[in-house]
């Protein structure tokens, strides 16, 4: 891309006097080179003086928000009329950049059904509201590549820092296990009783419903393999997820954010240690390894701890169950949470601390930690399903009666 | 292979140099052409008002942001953008930088946030680094804050600490950005104390922002002037610039 040309000189081809239902059709051509780069939807203040022949001299003053090579004609339209100066919203004749090629086919369509309007009217009336729809789509869509792209830029600047530092012979950054032990600290112990109180309810829960209702059904002798399906492989993780990443991912994005606003982040850098291997390498390890212990414990708790919730409720002689739930538990399942626990851990630190370190200013933090909140969710989600959809007859090889 | 040879460049004396340094913020100019450049020795006061962007040139002296500006900011000879991002970081751990805000580490109390830079750097153990940051604790009479947290300190407090966490690596080189603001009168005097027992020493280089007359005036480091966005050099560090010009163009 060029950059932009910051003097241009316009000429106007219809008689600027005459503001009324008149596109005026400029040209804009730069002194420095021929490409002038603006966005749809920048607004343009002339500050201009008439003359009685309608000729105008003008001095232009011009910011842009987005910047892409853009053609030359362009069309004018009139919003507003200030003394001595006129504020113009400049929209793109060609539309058909980068950023709106999905809706092209789209609004061509729609363009088509006010045929029967002026050409001006229509113009004014449709493309102008679809070309700021079409930017705004075509802006988030960048910003989600870019912000995906990043996260994995800083995903992988936090695996090389952590080999870095498992090196035996690297003898720096002795804060490491200072850091890492208060990240456990904070994710793992501090959530040790909520996760439990949780890990109770939903084990008592699903097991008393499993015993009362199950051999109505004839199913009773599955029991051990509902509670290793329903409870361990997929309650667990997903609640411990979402308890970890509501208790600790926001309130590691607000301190990040806090961090970068109050210029300690900045300070790191004057120091010269990368903000990546002292915060956010540490938070990675620690919240994984919390993650993997968290899990553990709430599949423990939910089974030990539901069956004798149940017990003391419907009096269930709890060594037989106990036996018939950790016979069902194979190698397989452990593995399984295991890799569940891995992901989730880094999903939450890397999609957190990516949030926090991106913060500009005060205001923007707040909005931040929602973000990282729903966006840690989505991409949990999203991997969940992948690997589902690619790897599912590989791991259930039992399932494969229902696809034939 | 042929391996190209690479130019020798000629190294320069200067460890900072600030050549025509141009830096516009949103049609604000803060700085136009600005030209300075310190030796090993040297000290220089700029004197800057408020909200006029000193902490945004300090930045670019420091190389700490590498987009604002047009010019060109050397360290050791070398443009600052042309390093490797290792070879900054180790620069930067012999550098210290007080900021204006103090900028300490928030969850960290104060003797480990003095004892950060050595923990990342050093390759001591950490009974040596402990020595160390006990030792400069007491020079900076702070014993009785040690184990508290930044929010717990007052505003000069905050600002002592930042000193020491500055110096705590034996800089060459100290940027110091408005050290005595929010200082009382006994914390001024103390800092200043530090600052000139610094500045003594062999080689240092102490390059501070500020926009108090009463800071230079205690210092005594050589002053320049910023007004109307240009730089009024002092008339020593004019004199040295000539003397080492002729030189080169001798030689």
């Amino acid at each position: 891309m060029t950059k932009r040309s910051e003097n241009f000189s316009v000429s106007f081809s219809k008689n600027c006097l005459d503001l009324k239902n008149v596109i005026v059709t400029c040209k804009l051509t730069s002194f420095s080179n021929d490409v002038i780069e603006t966005g749809s939807g920048d607004i343009l203040s002339f500050i201009y003086r008439t003359t009685p022949d309608g000729n105008c001299d003008t001095e232009a003053t011009f910011s842009t928000r987005s910047a892409f090579i853009g053609h030359n004609n362009i069309n004018i339209t009139p919003t507003e009329q200030r003394i001595g100066n006129i504020f113009l919203r400049v929209y793109w004749k060609d539309v058909w950049n980068i950023k709106n090629f999905g809706i092209k086919i789209a609004v061509k369509t729609i363009l088509k059904q006010f045929s029967f309007l002026p050409k001006h009217l229509t113009r004014q009336v449709v493309m102008i509201r679809f070309f700021a729809i079409t930017e705004n789509a075509g802006n988030a869509l960048v910003t989600l590549y870019n912000n995906v792209i990043h996260m994995i830029y800083l995903w992988s600047d936090t695996i090389v820092s952590l080999l870095t530092v498992l090196n035996p012979f690297y003898k720096g950054n002795k804060s490491f296990q200072r850091q890492v032990s208060f990240q456990i600290l904070f994710t793992g112990v501090e959530a040790f009783w909520l996760i439990g109180v949780i890990a109770l309810m939903c084990g008592g829960t699903v097991i008393i419903q499993a015993i009362n209702n199950m051999p109505n059904f004839g199913v009773g002798e599955y029991f051990g393999k509902l509670l290793k399906i329903f409870v361990v492989r997929e309650i667990g993780p997903i609640v411990t997820f979402l308890l970890v990443l509501g208790r600790s991912g926001t309130a590691l994005t607000a301190y990040l954010g806090n961090m970068r606003v109050n210029k300690e982040i900045t300070a790191l850098e004057a120091m010269g240690i990368q903000p990546v291997d002292y915060l956010v390498m540490p938070t990675f390890v620690g919240m994984v390894l919390s993650m993997m212990c968290l899990n553990f414990y709430f599949a423990v708790i939910a089974i030990v701890g539901g069956l004798a919730v149940a017990e003391m409720t419907i009096h269930i002689p709890f060594m037989i169950y106990l036996q018939k739930a950790f016979a069902s538990i194979s190698m397989f399942d452990v593995y399984f949470i295991l890799v569940k626990s891995i992901i989730s851990g880094m999903v939450i630190s890397i999609v957190s601390c990516f949030f926090g370190l991106s913060v500009n200013n005060i205001r923007e933090v707040s909005m931040v930690v929602i973000k990282s909140f729903v966006v840690s969710g989505a991409i949990r989600i999203v991997i969940k399903v992948i690997v589902m959809a690619a790897f599912f007859r590989m791991l259930f090889p039992e399932a494969r009666a229902f696809f034939g | 292979m042929i391996r190209k040879k690479r130019k020798k460049e000629t190294r320069s004396i200067y460890s900072i140099e600030v050549d025509r340094v141009t830096c516009v913020i949103e049609n604000n100019v803060l700085c136009e052409n600005v030209y300075f450049a310190l030796a090993p020795g040297n000290n220089l006061t700029i004197l800057w008002k408020d909200g006029l962007g000193k902490s945004t040139f300090m930045e670019i002296c420091t190389g700490l942001s590498s987009t604002k500006y047009k010019g060109v900011v050397k360290h050791y000879g070398k443009n600052v953008k042309s390093y490797a991002n290792d070879i900054i970081m180790k620069l930067r751990s012999k550098t210290g930088y007080v900021f204006q805000n103090s900028a300490l580490i928030s969850n960290h109390n104060v003797f480990d946030n003095i004892a950060l830079p050595l923990r990342y750097h050093s390759q001591k153990n950490n009974r040596e680094i402990d020595r160390i940051v006990n030792e400069l604790i007491a020079y900076y009479q702070i014993e009785d804050i040690q184990y508290l947290l930044p929010e717990m300190l007052t505003t000069s407090q905050s600002k002592i600490v930042a000193v020491a966490r500055a110096l705590v690596v034996k800089p060459s080189i100290l940027f110091l950005d408005e050290p005595s603001l929010g200082l009382d009168h006994e914390s001024f005097d103390f800092i200043v104390e530090r600052l000139i027992d610094f500045s003594q020493r062999k080689n240092t280089i102490t390059l501070m922002l500020t926009k108090s007359l009463s800071l230079s005036n205690a210092v005594k480091f050589p002053v320049a002037e910023f007004y109307n966005q240009k730089l009024s050099l002092p008339d020593e560090l004019v004199r040295q610039y000539s003397q080492t010009n002729n030189q080169t163009s001798q030689s």
